[in-house]
């Protein structure tokens, strides 16, 4: 049962080595397949935007890109850091901002005298900075939303993956975001969404995603 | 729906748990905490018979003394209150008719008995043992068998010097002056000396 | 100090939970020191002071829990290559909270609010046999009990009454030739050997057909007592006890993937296995006994650390009974289940 998948022409500009290379990758969800082998590939500085519906796999298919699922079928090379927004993200709510940003900065690889910069660079990317000290459970949704994307930027990782980034964003959040996109030169960036939800002008569309067609 | 089966960390670490549970109930492993939840215990049986003490209550004290002597190892309730209700009870001052102070000596008596094996001090609780044989059994049975139970007891308590707790040179010196004398004189010997306070001497 | 460990010491010990060990260390203190109602034992002021890590093991099990909840697993692969800064910083704010927990129980030495305990002797009771040789010779056969330390001596109460040896002849030897020569109204003093501590039986023998009579329910091992001195180091032992069980902890929350609440359980039941000392008797059959032998098997797996954890009224019996090496395998032990909580595991299956 294979699903439909629509590849349209994207402007990339080339470069030498692919930050992402997927190679016929399978996807299966409690033992239903969820779409035909993809094929992919990104280089830094690259964007993409894979458009599917409810059920299509949009998060099955992050989340595998990201090491947090299995690959069972086919094959996920990366390079470099990965910088995730997930669909439903989840943090500690009792931290600050900042506290919050300063613990995942040391998690990663980057030197610590980058701590303060990176953390400062994160939240002003995304207008958080009168929010660095509030615990996140104070924040409205559009905020957490927020701190879910400043948290994927931290460290400008070589490889940016958006799982409908634009969730309870408003205008200015969205701008935001397009902004941020624009100005990682290095990343490349990929993002899942729904088609006609404002991510359109995000990135060029890359794929489709379908559901396969019930039996 | 496909269930998930439980993974091998969550079957060794019930199995595990469920090995230590069968093990606590049989009493082969302690849990930790045990120890110090005998240590509250201990504490906690100790405040009851101070209360028992103050009452009155001699076969509480008697009680709560054994309990306590279980609990912590410590003999200390249990002396005092045996000395209290196998001597102190059955004594011309408490005004009980005979079978009732018969009885009481006897209580105490039994209780440093069965208690003897696990008391860290048992010389000490011989001195109790011999007096109240031979100054409140024997007056009220006239069974010979008690007498000289009492004078066993004073003489073992001789043979160690008192014990470590309450060691004497005095005692250690009685007892080989004891061992002089002929076996027709010991016992009068002993009985004697019962007269006068068989503790330790100053020196 | 670093933004990974000052989170997890802050979420694991908020200042609510300070306060609360601070008054477990009073209680612990009031009901073992307290100069007219107070157990007067060092021992059982050590056992209340040890129910502290555990309640440790079980709260950092629960802010495992909790974290995970929060994400921070999948931040944990996304960000970090190599997989060990977390479980390091965690395990590091373990010990941390671990020392702290157990200096705080120095305090009511280092206050001087509370009298001190006399520090005295330990007396214990004595399982003792007889048998008679074929000469006559009778043998005195002594079960000492498991875990004896080496300063341990035992004290026998002989009635000279029908005694047929004088007393500058009279001998009480064991098989290994050492002797003492017993003194009318005196107590038999015999120290004990290695050999004898270690294996907790003795066999001594008097002259043969002396007459010395044993009085069996009098017999008693004396086993000093520490001192309040020796308060530090009984805690260093606690501590050395339970920082490998911290690291076991993490080793099963992240490698056996299960609950940090169930890990906590089975830690916690290793930690009991473990404190067990092991006494040498015949289980027989049945299926009772094919679960005592299991444990015991499990126990023979572990290091002998149960003296480490010397804590209760017979706590002198396991004070400074540990070996090196017991100590060295326990933290070895240790050692290798923190390497196996940093080694990065594939993704869970979807």
């Amino acid at each position: 049962m294979n699903a439909v998948i629509t590849r349209q022409a994207s402007s990339f500009c080339m470069t030498s080595t692919p930050v992402l290379q997927v190679q016929h990758l399978g996807l299966s969800r409690g033992g239903r397949r969820l779409v035909a082998p993809l094929d992919l590939q990104l280089s830094a500085g690259e964007r993409g935007l894979i458009f599917g519906g409810n059920g299509s796999g949009k998060t099955t298919f992050m989340e595998t890109l990201c090491d947090l699922l299995p690959v069972t079928e086919g094959e996920v090379k990366h390079v470099g850091r990965i910088g995730y927004v997930p669909q439903e993200p989840r943090f500690p709510d009792h931290l600050t901002c900042k506290d919050y940003l300063n613990q995942l900065h040391q998690l990663s690889a980057a030197p610590k005298r980058q701590r303060q910069p990176d953390v400062s660079q994160a939240l002003g990317l995304f207008q958080l900075q009168n929010h660095a000290f509030d615990p996140i459970g104070s924040l409205s949704r559009g905020w957490r939303q927020r701190m879910n994307l400043a948290r994927a930027w931290l460290s400008a990782p070589e490889l940016l993956l958006l799982d409908e980034p634009q969730t309870a964003l408003d205008p200015s959040g969205m701008q935001a975001l397009q902004d941020a996109i624009e100005q990682s030169q290095v990343s490349a960036v990929l993002i899942v969404a729904p088609q006609g939800v404002g991510c359109d002008d995000l990135a060029p569309l890359l794929l489709e995603l379908q559901p396969p067609a019930s039996a | 729906m496909k269930r998930n089966l439980p993974s091998a960390g969550q079957i060794l670490a019930i199995g595990l748990l469920l090995l230590g549970l069968a093990g606590a109930s049989l009493g082969t492993v302690q849990p930790l905490g045990a120890r110090s939840w005998q240590g509250f215990q201990g504490w906690w049986t100790l405040r009851r018979f101070h209360q028992a003490e103050s009452d009155g209550d001699l076969p509480a004290m008697l009680e709560l003394g054994k309990q306590h002597l279980q609990l912590t190892g410590q003999g200390d309730a249990l002396e005092f209150a045996a000395y209290h209700v196998a001597y102190g009870a059955s004594g011309p001052s408490s005004n009980r008719l005979p079978a009732d102070a018969l009885y009481w000596a006897q209580t105490g008596l039994q209780a440093l008995e069965e208690s003897q094996d696990l008391l860290p001090d048992p010389w000490s609780s011989l001195q109790t043992q011999a007096y109240t044989l031979v100054e409140r059994v024997f007056p009220l049975t006239y069974d010979r068998d008690d007498l000289y139970q009492g004078l066993r007891a004073i003489e073992d308590r001789l043979a160690a010097g008192g014990g470590i707790v309450q060691s004497s040179s005095g005692l250690s010196q009685l007892y080989r002056d004891f061992l002089t004398l002929p076996d027709s004189e010991r016992n009068p010997f002993i009985l004697k000396r019962l007269e006068r306070a068989l503790i330790p001497e100053d020196e | 100090m670093n933004p990974l460990l000052k989170g997890f010491l802050r979420e694991v010990m908020p200042w609510t939970w300070q306060v609360f060990f601070a008054l477990a260390v009073c209680t612990a203190a009031s009901l073992s020191f307290d100069a007219s109602l107070g157990a007067h034992s060092l021992g059982t002021y050590l056992a209340y002071i040890s129910i502290l890590p555990m309640v440790l093991l079980f709260r950092i099990g629960s802010v495992l829990d909790r974290r995970a909840q929060q994400g921070w697993p999948h931040q944990e692969i996304l960000r970090n290559a190599n997989g060990h800064k977390a479980p390091l910083n965690e395990m590091i704010g373990s010990a941390i909270l671990l020392g702290a927990t157990l200096l705080l129980g120095m305090a009511p030495i280092v206050s001087g609010l509370y009298p001190m305990p006399n520090p005295s002797s330990g007396l214990y009771p004595v399982h003792v046999q007889f048998t008679t040789q074929d000469d006559g010779t009778e043998l005195w056969l002594f079960d000492l009990g498991s875990t004896v330390p080496k300063t341990a001596r035992l004290l026998l109460t002989v009635d000279w009454s029908e005694a047929t040896v004088s007393p500058e002849n009279a001998v009480v030897q064991s098989p290994d030739e050492r002797q003492v020569r017993p003194i009318p109204g005196e107590l038999v003093q015999w120290d004990l050997s290695e050999a004898e501590a270690r294996v907790g039986k003795l066999v001594l023998q008097p002259n043969a057909q002396s007459g010395l009579i044993l009085r069996k329910q009098l017999c008693r091992l004396e086993i000093p007592r520490p001192e309040a001195d020796a308060l530090p180091r009984l805690l260093l032992h606690q501590f050395l006890f339970f920082l490998p069980l911290f690291a076991i902890l993490l080793a099963w929350f992240r490698c056996g993937r299960i609950r940090g609440s169930l890990s906590a359980m089975a830690t916690f039941t290793i930690a009991s296995i473990a404190a067990l000392p092991l006494s040498p008797v015949d289980l027989g059959s049945g299926p009772v006994a094919a679960l005592a032998k299991m444990l015991v098997l499990v126990k023979l797996a572990l290091p002998p650390v149960e003296g480490l954890l010397a804590t209760g009224h017979r706590f002198d019996r396991l004070a400074d009974t540990t070996p090196e090496l017991g100590i060295m395998g326990w933290l070895m032990l240790g050692g290798l289940a923190l390497w196996l909580a940093t080694r990065r595991r594939p993704p869970r299956k979807g």
